[in-house]
């Protein structure tokens, strides 16, 4: 317990606020800029078991924000370095590392392991999917989010509570929501929220102070202007969600979101291969060692030629096919695969840069 | 009324400002949402919350003199 004495000093902890803490399990799910100083000072503090789940690899351009990254840990998949991390931290941590993107298929299996799961994605229709699962397993859902020089911080379904679904009711447009890579972002921005995130993560653990439950607190950083705003439960839109009993979308791409990826999230030397998905005649070509040649219409009986242990990036010109494809592939196959974010012409300039 | 109307992330840049003033006769939020449309017809179409005096609230009556904020959802993590 001399690790944790500064904790144990303090009356609103003692030594059995530290016991609470070292027997809770926390599900990190994203580490980017907010995941990585969530699990700095989680794994400081003695969480019990983190779990981290992330399927993307580690960019040159993470590392001006993402702290527990280093130039080591370049295009090594950020959960499996997440979980070397920690354990250089705090050795007596039991960790768990997903390398893949949390779906609706394998979502419950892993979400319900844990008891608090912390929001540290950048996608909104993650988050909805993420959201709606801590409903149906009643986890509680630390949330953080930003844009340029401003965040929102808030904690959802805490013992029954509003939920994110009562935040924001109405999905957004795919284009009213660009993401950091889209805006850039300062990196100081995420780590400031992250360590919320951390703060009331612990808050809930020890019972102790208000938790940002049916409160959303914002901040901006530029003019340091903190706003709270609370918000009530949405008890229709709740009860919508557990009569259904999964996980649901008002548009298909929200279900399909969950198989996309970015070029922004891959290097050329990861371990994938691309299926061009796009008819022969179809330009641009694009001819790569790492590329494959399957029209859609073929890929039921030519796909198990392809699989291996390696992850599936379709692409075609638009994202529809090679959504199909993955959907496909993912639903029949014991494989990861995605459909590429950006297009036939995109990647092709992606490869020869 | 003048009403004091705060503006967060993408609908500040939108509107081109962090705060102003609006006068409206409207009794309820969504017709002063409405009037605010006709100001910034930007917004038009784009998805927010709006809380009135730190509250969220999209329906309802609108309160005297109260500072109504509009947020929208932020993706960045």
């Amino acid at each position: 317990m001399t690790r944790y004495k500064r904790h144990i000093a303090l009356n609103e902890i003692g030594a059995k606020g530290q016991s609470k803490i070292n027997n809770t399990s926390v599900l990190a799910v994203g580490i980017g800029g907010l995941g990585s100083p969530v699990i700095e000072y989680l794994s400081r503090a003695g969480v019990g078991v983190i779990g981290i789940i992330d399927f993307a690899n580690v960019k040159l351009s993470n590392l001006q924000r993402q702290i527990i990254f280093s130039e080591d840990d370049l295009n090594k998949n950020k959960a499996l370095c997440a979980q070397e991390y920690i354990k250089r931290i705090n050795s007596s941590i039991k960790t768990k590392a997903y390398s893949e993107a949390l779906t609706i298929q394998n979502g419950s299996k892993i979400i319900q392991q844990y008891d608090i799961i912390v929001d540290g994605t950048d996608d909104v229709k993650i988050r909805y999917l993420l959201n709606d699962f801590c409903v149906l397993l009643d986890k509680p859902l630390v949330y953080a989010a930003l844009y340029k020089f401003e965040g929102q911080i808030s904690v959802f379904n805490y013992n029954q509570g509003p939920t994110y679904r009562c935040l924001f009711p109405i999905i957004p447009k795919e284009d009213e929501l660009p993401n950091c890579s889209q805006t850039g972002v300062l990196g100081v921005v995420p780590g400031i929220l992250g360590i919320y995130q951390a703060n009331e993560v612990l808050k809930i653990i020890l019972d102790i102070g208000d938790v940002l439950t049916g409160t959303v607190l914002s901040i901006n950083f530029l003019k340091n202007i903190h706003t709270t705003f609370r918000f009530s439960k949405n008890e229709m839109e709740v009860n919508k969600l557990i009569e259904k009993g999964v996980p649901y979308s008002d548009s298909i791409s929200l279900m399909n979101s969950d198989y996309r990826i970015s070029l922004n999230s891959l290097t050329i030397d990861d371990k994938c291969i691309f299926v061009d998905v796009r008819n022969e005649d179809e330009e641009p070509v694009i001819t790569h060692k790492k590329i494959h040649h399957i029209p859609l219409g073929k890929l039921k009986n030519e796909i198990s030629n392809i699989i291996s242990d390696k992850k599936i990036i379709f692409f075609c010109s638009s994202g529809k096919r090679s959504i199909k494809a993955a959907n496909f592939t993912n639903k029949n196959f014991n494989v990861q695969s995605f459909s590429l974010k950006e297009g036939a012409l995109i990647l092709n300039k992606w490869i020869n840069e | 009324m003048d009403y004091t109307v705060r503006y967060y992330g993408q609908i500040a840049e939108l509107v081109d400002s962090n705060e102003e003033f609006i006068f409206s006769e409207a009794d309820t939020i969504q017709k002063f949402i409405k009037d605010l449309i006709q100001i910034h017809p930007i917004l038009k179409g784009k998805t927010f919350q709006v809380a009135q005096n730190n509250q969220i609230k999209r329906e309802g009556a609108l309160i005297r003199k109260a500072v109504i904020d509009l947020l929208p959802q932020f993706s960045g993590g």
